[in-house]
Parts: C-alpha cells; structure tokens; sequence
C-alpha cells in the first residue's frame, strides 16, 4: 500500500497532466441550491475531473423531484463557470461543505439541462422581492467508508482503475494548490481564447478563496440550513459578536439565545405564520415561515447583505446616532464613483431624513419639517403649502445638480487639471520627488505623446520598486533634462558629420559642460557600473545607456591592463529603429564630450576621485552600440512607452542585468523575446499602475475629470459605441440625407466608409519600415531628401 | 550707524537668484531663507505667463520640490535655477 504522501505526489501529477481518468469524488449528505434543498441521487458521489475536451468540470446527478419539475439528469458544468471554490473544514461543529459560487452564465448553462430549477429560482425571487438570484450550491459532505477520508481519488492506473482516499486536509490543499492552478490556467486560456476572437468574458468579481464561511451561508437559505443542522444534530453556537442568528423554538415556547440589539419588535410567529401561510401557495412549504425556525434578526446586523429589509435598516442606522454636520460632511468628501451607491443611500431614507439632508445641504431652514412625523415622501404632511412647496423644490434642486453630490462645488472645486495628484519619492539612489498632475496622466490617453513627468514618474518608480538594491547602488540615471541642457544652442545634428558643421559648436558645447559640473559634484560618476540618460529631442524620445565607463578610462602608470580590460559601451536606444546613424552620432558624440570632462576635472591626477595617479578618458575605448533586434514602435506615438521598456528591460531580466560580458553580440530578443507586444501594453500598464498608487479618493478624482472631459484609457471607445447603438435623434428622422459621406456619423448605423478615414496617410508603420526587406524598402521609401526621413 | 548695519543684517536675509529660461532670460529674485519654492515658481509662472503645470525649476541638476527652500537647498548668493519646459515625445 502506498504512504499518504505518494497518493498526494501521484494525484498531484495528474492534476497537472490534466489526466483525464483522474476523478476526485465527494459524497454529499445535503445539496442546496438557491434556498432549497434538492436532492441527489443516492449513492451518485460529486465528481471534479477531465472532461473529453479537457477541461476541468464537476458533475453530478440530480433525482426527479415532482415539487419542481425536475428530472432526473447527470449535470456537468466547466469551473470556468465558477467565481470561487471554497472548501470548509474549519468550522466548528460543522461537517465539511463544499460551496461554489457560479457566475450568470452558469446558472444559465444550469437551468438549460435542468428547466426545473428555473422554478427553484422564482420560487426563490417570489419570496424575497429582490432581483439578486442566489448563485450558490452548497454541497454537504459526508465520509466515505472511512472516518476521515472526505475525498476519493478514481484514476486509471496500468489499465486498471484505482481508488484512492484522501483525507480532508489534503483535499483543501489539492483544490487550492493544485485544481486552483489548472483552473487559473483555464481561464487564461479562455480569455487569450475570446481576446483573439474578439468576444468579451466575463471575469470573476470576487478572488478566488477570499470569501469567509459566514459570507458563503448567508448567500443561501439560512434558515433551511439551520434546520438541516438541527437534525443532523449538531447545533451551531450563535454568535454574539454579530448579533444576527437567534433561533425561536415554538414547541419550547420561549426565545433562545436571543442576542439581538433588541431594536426589532418581535412578533408571535402564529400570527405571521397565518398570514402568510396561504399567499405562499408553494407546494413545499417555506422554511422560514415554519414556526419552530423563524430567524429574528438585529437592526445592526452586518453580515446579512442579501436581505434587503436589513440592509435598509443598516443604511438608517448609519445616518441615525450622527448628528447633521457629520452627515454632511460625509456626503461631501464622496468621490463621483460612490455616486451609485449613494444614490441607493437616498433611496433607503425616508422622508424625515430627506428633510434633514436637503434642509442642510440645500441651506434652507427646514425645521418644521424635519419635525413633521412622516412615514414616506407620498404622505408627507407638513403644517403649510409653503413648506411642501419649500421640499418639493429642494427635491428638485437636488435632482438636477445631477452627478455629483449638492453643493460640491462649493466645498471641493472640480478636479482643473493643475493639482498635483500622486506624489512618488525619490528612491534610495537620490532621484528626484515626481508628483503628477491630471495634465500628466492625460498625456497617457492614447495617441497622445508622453510627457517628461510621467517618464520621470516611471523611471522614479523603476528604480524604486523593480530593481534590487544592490544593484540600484551601481546605476546612476539622469534626468530628462540632462540632454536638453548639454545640447543646448548646439546646432542640431551638428555632430554626425551629416550636416554642415557650425564653428560655434564645441565652444558651446564646452560651456554647457562647464555650467553641468554641479550636477555630478556630490558622488562619483565613473564609480557606477550604468548611466542611464533618457534623451528627448525633436518630440522623440531616446535612450543611452553607458555600460561600464570606467572601461574607458586608461590609467596612468599601467595603460597597457587598462587597455586590455573590457571596454565602455554606449547602448544607442531609439524607438524609431536608429537604423540611420545621424542621431546617433551626434548624441554620442556629445556625451562622450561630456564624460572626458568630467573624467578630466574628477578622476586627474590630485583631483577629487582620483585612483591612483589619475586617469584620462580615451574615446576610443567607448564602443557605441545599436542593440539589436531591440523592439520598434509601430505606430508615432509610443516612443516613450519603449524607452521605459528599454530601462527596465536594462535591469529587470529574470536571472541579472544586463552587463558588459554581453556586449558586443548583445540580442535584446533574448532577454525578451515578446518585447513588441509587451511595449504595446505599456501605456495602459503605466496608467493603472499610476491610478492604483493614486489611492481611493484621488482615484475618484480623476475618473470624475475623465468623465467631465471624455477621455481617460478606461473610457476608450464609449462615445463610439452609444453614438453606433443609438436610435437616430428626431431631428434626422425628416431629413434624407443624400451624400452620407458630408453628414456625421450618427445619421448611419453602418461604419463609415473606408475612405472617409484615413488615419497616418502618408507615413507607413515604423516598425513595417525597419523590418522590411531591402528591395522591397528600396522600391517603397522615397529618398529622404524629398520626404520625411523614414527610417533612422 | 545704525541705519547701514539694519540695512546690511535686512540685506544678508535676503539671496539674490537668477531664474534662468532656455532662451537665456533672467529673471532675478530676492529670496529669504525661509520662503518655500512653491511661491517663487508662482511668481515666476505669473510673471512669464505660463501655467506652473508646464514648467520644470531644476536647481543643480534636481527638479525642486514645492516644500523646498534656499536654506534646506544649500543656496547661496547668485545661483542659478533653470527653467525647462515641459517635455514631449512621440
């Protein structure tokens, strides 16, 4: 007989292998479904295993059940249908149970094999007069043959079949470890699936495993499940933290456990039950109007959120005990994006706390009918007309103040786009404090060039977060005003040797030094292993990275080791391909100008940082170098989203950095082989990235500026879809438009004609250009003189 | 001579900086120790024209912060702080 240990490692192979013999079966006890329990068939056991497809689903049989129509049917659904998966064994007193949570789809998928349970469901809406359909099954578990063994393997092995027990421990941890990674992996595969076919899917809103027991029974019935228990005979403690559970014995006569906040009234349940005994009219009787169960709950409950009488009188009890100001405080600092909620907040109150609201916010003197007892808005009777008509219009004001919360502008103006909103310091190494401004994040919003604070902001980021510290402390990235200063009133392009060389050049270039030696002055440059200088010129956005600069100095004393050590590289990074070396040389140039200078009046003999007799700067030994098959932007755009990818690709490579040993066969393809596609998700990367560390109210901020002003990534394409979807407005119903080539879009539903739009005429896709053959380049781009120069 | 020495202690407490754009104007100003940076850019924006949100303050080679000010920055008499533009790239 094998140990427990190697029936784990064996079921765990095959989980992995996704063997498709592989069943991992349960006995269930009780199986609930909505706020009913169904039964299944006897001795039918629970499975999750492989289907033919291979995918993971569960299946089981379910009994005829005359009460609802149901038939008997083996039913079968795929875990990608489920939000979660929860398997509890820690409860007290409680046999293990096996909760599922489905999405929509599933209980539609569900209810197609199985049309009885369509009448469960509006069994279930009848009595709880909400639209939230329970989407949860609960599975009971019972023991196979032995005590503790809840979980049965069944898999084939050498052409035999094999049972296996496992025990509950290891049950949960096969489904959160094992079953939760292939089903992880299912759900990518569907996704990538529908995102190749462009169809959209539907995500889970919860994590998987995050929901708490207590969550996952107040989703059902509870009063059915308590009485399940009850005969079980295993009863559960109330919880006087809570407050919410208290059971009402009938035979006994008397209240139980009664822990409630004493707030509710209670009835006799005789009379409730006469009452509602015959509106019911269901064949099975409901549990929660039998006697002996009825469930009283506290007005402070907390945990009951599918009761909808509870949930009002929670929203009450929260207005209730504060007094006005703190109300109003309260709805004031509310963000745009509660507006849903708070509007339901609203709806929940009645008409004395409408009074209170509107009569502070709307800053009217509502005193006598705040005073007025009134138990809705219909019935609200104040002394006098004047004060009706005084609610009625304060009513009105704050319906139309739309949106936002009365008054707001008053105490919190709209988001202008000049206030700084996320604020990221400066990492270890001494960068600089970034703090973006609406401006900035709107320099994200597709097409749109980047901004130097974002890329500020990312690098700031980069080198904060993404890179270790040993080897932050070797980098030293400039500013992206460090360019901008060095080859200021140089002529541009004056270094290549392409152009005519103006004789003012390299005095300039020497002054512009002189006046950047302060920047340097605190540490020292050549003691870095990588300098980073992220270059913007010409509304383009490039990267040098110099990797190890000390290999270009040559010591005095022993020139020939000096010569001899690994050399300096400069990583000429350009999204636009730099396949034409111009820019290159010219931009190299010059900062090789400037490191001799710096070399010069630090690393000199008697100077600062000097090692040894000093060292000169030989510019010979600085290979400049293009890295090849680096990603190009495919569009004229992105630039800056590149050379943030270029970066950090520097730096974030799984296994090390990159480094001189490298070079000069360096292949940025293999370090990231899918840097095309991961560039062309950057820029909705960095925007989530930067509203996730924006926190809560900012966040609201600014999808409140972004609605204001139609625009924002998360926003993409809305306007496009309703104008598409839209029935055509009154005025164009008389009108026949005769070329629908000068109307606007919205007189046709179809899209327009190709034509009409022509995004990036005359320019073809940078990236197509780069990688294009030679002949075919030779015949397609004209010479640069004429044109736009393509390709550099 | 009590005049000129008020005048001289008033004259120490004030830093003379040069605010310098990309196209070499300056702009001087008379700064205390104490006055935060935030209302130096403020003036300096009020006074060019241009939205602060577009403007970059660099004082050796580091932007500077709102809360920054000459003493905590180290300045002395006759600095310069350049001033950039804002940065695009497509």
């Amino acid at each position: 007989m094998e140990s427990n240990e190697e029936i784990l490692k064996n079921v765990k192979q095959r989980i992995c292998k996704r063997d498709n013999s592989l069943k991992l079966q349960f006995k269930v006890q009780h199986f609930f479904f909505g706020g009913y329990e169904l039964k299944l068939l006897p001795n039918s056991p629970l499975s999750i295993q492989v289907n033919s497809n291979g995918k993971t689903s569960m299946r089981f049989m379910m009994e005829a059940d005359d009460t609802f129509g149901l038939r008997q049917k083996d039913i079968g659904c795929s875990l990608t249908q489920f939000e979660s998966l929860l398997l509890t064994t820690d409860e007290e007193q409680l046999p293990p149970m096996l909760a599922c949570y489905m999405l929509p789809g599933c209980i539609e998928k569900m209810c197609i094999a199985q049309p009885g349970l369509r009448s469960v469901l509006k069994e279930q809406l009848k009595f709880n007069n909400t639209t939230k359909i329970f989407n949860v099954m609960i599975f009971v578990l019972k023991p196979w043959n032995r005590v503790e063994y809840y979980m049965k393997a069944v898999f084939m092995d050498q052409g035999k079949e094999v049972e296996r027990p496992i025990d509950i421990d290891d049950a949960e941890k096969l489904l959160k470890e094992e079953v939760r990674a292939v089903w992880d992996q299912m759900k990518k595969e569907r996704k990538a699936k529908a995102f190749n076919e462009q169809k959209a899917v539907r995500e889970p809103r919860h994590e998987h495993h995050v929901m708490s027991f207590t969550e996952t029974v107040n989703a059902v019935n509870h009063e059915q499940f308590n009485r399940i228990l009850s005969e079980l005979k295993i009863s559960r403690k109330p919880n006087k933290q809570d407050g919410t559970i208290a059971f009402v014995d009938a035979k006994k006569g008397g209240v139980q456990n009664f822990s409630n906040g004493g707030n509710r009234i209670l009835e006799p349940f005789t009379a409730s039950y006469a009452g509602k005994k015959d509106v019911s009219g269901a064949k099975r009787p409901r549990l929660d109007l039998d006697p002996r169960y009825q469930v009283l709950q506290s007005q402070n409950c907390q945990n009951w959120p599918n009761d909808y009488q509870s949930l009002n009188n929670q929203c009450i009890s929260h207005l209730e005990g504060t007094s006005v100001d703190d109300l109003t405080n309260k709805m004031t600092c509310l963000g745009h994006t509660n507006y849903v909620e708070n509007h339901s907040y609203y709806q929940n109150l009645n008409a004395e706390q409408y009074c209170q609201v509107d009569s502070v916010t709307n800053g009217f003197n509502g005193n006598n009918i705040a005073q007025a007892p009134a138990s809705s808005i219909a019935t609200v009777s104040p002394q006098g007309d004047a004060a009706k008509i005084q609610l009625n219009l304060a009513l009105n004001d704050r319906k139309r103040a739309g949106p936002g919360i009365e008054n707001k502008a008053l105490s919190e103006p709209r988001p202008t786009g000049d206030e700084p909103l996320v604020t990221l310091p400066p990492s270890p190494f001494g960068g600089e404090t970034i703090s973006l401004i609406i401006r900035d994040i709107r320099t994200l919003d597709r097409k749109e060039f980047v901004n130097d604070n974002v890329m500020a902001f990312m690098m700031n980021y980069i080198s904060s977060y993404r890179i270790k510290k040993e080897l932050i402390l070797k980098i030293h990235m400039f500013n992206t005003f460090f360019y901008q200063s060095l080859a200021k009133g140089i002529t541009p392009l004056g270094f290549s040797g392409r152009v005519g060389k103006n004789a003012n050049d390299p005095e300039t270039l020497k002054t512009n030094i002189l006046r950047m030696q302060r920047w340097t002055r605190k540490f020292d440059l050549f003691a870095k292993d990588y300098i980073v200088i992220p270059i913007n010129e010409d509304f383009h956005w490039m990267v040098v990275a110099v990797i190890n600069p000390q290999g270009a100095l040559i010591e005095d004393g022993n020139e020939e080791a000096s010569r001899n050590a690994p050399k300096c590289f400069m990583v000429f990074y350009d999204p636009l391909s730099g396949l034409d070396p111009t820019r290159r040389m010219h931009i190299t140039h010059m900062i090789k100008e400037y490191l001799a200078a710096v070399c010069g009046a630090t690393k000199g003999a008697n100077m600062k940082y000097a090692v040894n007799k000093g060292a000169t700067f030989d510019k010979n030994q600085v290979v400049v170098v293009r890295p090849k098959n680096a990603p190009i932007q495919n569009n004229f755009s992105d630039c800056g989203l590149y050379a943030l990818h270029f970066i950090e690709g520097l730096f974030c490579n799984i296994d090390r950095p990159v480094t001189v040993d490298d070079f000069p066969e360096f292949d940025w393809k293999e370090c990231w082989p899918e840097a095309d596609k991961m560039c062309e998700f950057t820029r909705d990367k960095i925007y989530n990235l930067i509203k996730k560390r924006a926190g809560p109210r900012v966040r609201s901020r600014i999808e409140q500026y972004e609605h204001d002003n139609r625009c924002g990534l998360s926003r993409e394409g809305e306007s496009r879809k309703s104008r598409r979807h839209s029935a055509v407005p009154c005025s164009a119903q008389y009108r026949t438009p005769r070329n629908t080539n000068y109307y606007r879009r919205f007189y046709s539903l179809n899209p327009p004609p190709i034509k009409v739009v022509q995004e990036e005429p005359f320019f073809s896709n940078p990236r197509n250009v780069a990688t294009m053959p030679v002949t075919q380049k030779v015949r397609k781009i004209r010479p640069p003189e004429l044109s736009f120069p393509l390709a550099y | 001579m009590a005049a000129p020495a008020e005048a001289e202690a008033e004259a120490q407490e004030f830093i003379k900086i040069k605010v310098v754009s990309q196209d070499s104007n300056e702009v001087i100003f008379r700064v205390k120790p104490g006055t935060s940076m935030a209302k130096l850019k403020n003036s300096y924006a009020s006074r060019t024209g241009a939205a602060v949100g577009t403007l970059r303050f660099l004082f050796d080679g580091t932007r500077l912060k709102d809360e920054d000010t000459p003493k905590s920055l180290e300045m002395e008499d006759d600095d310069v702080i350049e001033v950039y533009q804002e940065q695009l790239g497509g």
